[in-house]
């Protein structure tokens, strides 16, 4: 019988340790040093610079995208590709917010349907005019990240397609 | 949709407890549909698991009472190696081949007159197809799985030791073919990044000849079932809790019931794993009963623990797709 009250316990204190590392986690984890805008200031910003939008699609529950914030957006170059050339905006796939797309006010849930996301973290890439460009979802490594973003900034997403780009970066 | 799984689930559970005839001391051959990981493969994907689970019967009931006179002990590993491949979104085919060692120590009761008995080799296979009726997807937090296959008799029935016939629970195989139904629902709770799920299994067993078409063997037939929550801790780590009933009827020798077979079982299991790599996922869990119900006198279950590794060969990931997905 104490064998089985131990199990209970170490179970406990197992889900106890769940809670407080997810708040832990959710308090923790934007990518400091980056530039985040608001969808409509994004926009704005970007028809006025001729620059690309990335939104983050992401969720309070994904694990991965609080890893990519962690672990790969802490990178310096990464860091400056994205200032430098984007407008990125984090969009929280299950939230009421509203959010001006193509003029239409819609939620960020609502959006992320009509983006037809199938995993998180998915980027999208819009031109300045808010035409979406493309989408990649799932985690990246730091490496796969850099050539994602050099190819949508050296518009060789024009030309070639992403794998061809990858071959020769 | 609740009324659908609720049917299913009625459906099964009506089925298992009509004709339950079942096992003997909870060691009769390998643990098959109690091993089932409930990773739902998509299409192109292959989910390969390698479990080492070792199982110590070294406690004697007699209905619920615990018996001092232990008179032998047990213990079974066995190593499985389980294949799960997608052939489409909906449709997945699953295979499980095992190994197994049994151990009994009789004589427990008299000094120096113990004698341990070992057998191992290749057990029994399961093969099984599995239905995914309602997919969880990001806009769906509900998965809907049913299965059905059949338990291969690989394994063989006819050891010996000192040239005498060993019983049936400590052949490594059955010899029958068996017949397996499967369900599995689960809803995640994203709020609390939590996974509730559900879990039912029934073996419907068949007859084996162990030494000559006189001498007809049946296991009781097994039902299984758990509710459990999954959850995941940090981002690698993850934790699961589960309660499991199972019950076996009364083997069965030229259809007469046997005595000291058969019983129920609640048991708790736990255990936690930890994401090494995008593809590679270790699980190490621990097992004990909290509550047993035998037929006759048995030994039975003292603890489980089980360490397996998980390969998850995926598709790439949908590389850069120009404009709005499909």
């Amino acid at each position: 019988m104490v064998h089985q009250i131990k199990i209970v316990v170490i179970t406990c204190v197992f889900l106890f340790i769940q809670s407080i590392t997810n708040s832990l986690i959710a308090q923790s984890d934007l990518g400091i040093g980056l530039e985040w805008h608001e969808y409509e200031e994004a926009v704005e910003l970007a028809e006025k610079n001729e620059k690309t939008i990335m939104l983050f699609m992401e969720a309070d529950w994904c694990s991965v995208c609080k890893r990519m914030k962690r672990e790969v957006f802490p990178d310096k170059e990464i860091q400056y590709l994205l200032n430098e050339n984007f407008y990125i905006v984090s969009i929280d796939i299950e939230s009421g917010k509203n959010m001006l797309y193509q003029q239409e006010n819609i939620t960020q849930k609502a959006f992320s349907k009509q983006m037809n996301l199938f995993a998180t973290p998915t980027f999208i890439f819009l031109d300045f005019d808010e035409t979406v460009i493309g989408s990649k979802p799932g985690f990246m490594d730091k490496n796969e990240l850099k050539q994602l973003l050099e190819f949508i900034y050296s518009d060789a997403y024009k030309s070639k397609s992403f794998a061809d780009f990858q071959n020769n970066f | 949709m609740f009324r659908y799984i609720a049917c299913i689930i009625s459906m099964i559970t009506l089925l298992a407890s009509t004709n339950i005839s079942a096992q003997t001391c909870s060691c009769a051959g390998a643990p098959l549909i109690s091993s089932q990981n409930f990773t739902t493969v998509s299409e192109g994907n292959l989910v390969a698991g390698l479990t080492w689970e070792y199982n110590n019967i070294s406690k004697l009931y007699n209905g619920s009472n615990k018996l001092e006179n232990l008179t032998q002990e047990r213990s079974t590993k066995t190593a499985l190696l389980e294949l799960n491949y997608g052939i489409s979104n909906r449709f997945s085919l699953t295979s499980t081949f095992t190994f197994i060692e049994k151990r009994r120590t009789t004589g427990l009761q008299i000094q120096n007159t113990s004698n341990t008995v070992t057998t191992s080799g290749l057990g029994d296979g399961l093969v099984m197809a599995k239905y995914h009726l309602i997919n969880q997807d990001l806009w769906n937090p509900y998965q809907v799985s049913i299965g059905m296959g059949t338990k291969i008799p690989f394994a063989t029935t006819s050891l010996k030791a000192n040239n005498l016939s060993l019983n049936a629970d400590m052949q490594p195989g059955t010899g029958a073919w068996d017949g397996i139904a499967w369900l599995f629902a689960s809803r995640v709770l994203r709020y609390i990044n939590m996974n509730v799920y559900f879990n039912s299994s029934f073996r419907y067993s068949g007859t084996s000849e162990r030494f000559n078409s006189t001498d007809k063997y049946r296991f009781g037939n097994e039902f299984v079932s758990l509710a459990g929550v999954t959850g995941a801790m940090f981002d690698r780590l993850s934790f699961d809790i589960q309660m499991k009933f199972r019950k076996t009827n009364k083997d069965q020798r030229n259809k007469f019931k046997l005595p000291n077979t058969g019983g129920e079982w609640l048991n708790i299991k736990s255990g936690i794993g930890y994401q090494i790599h995008e593809q590679i996922n270790i699980q190490l869990r621990g097992e004990a009963p909290i509550y047993q119900h035998l037929d006759g006198t048995q030994p039975t279950t003292t603890f489980i623990v089980s360490g397996s590794v998980f390969f998850s060969l995926k598709k790439a990931q949908k590389g850069f797709t120009y404009g709005t997905p499909d």
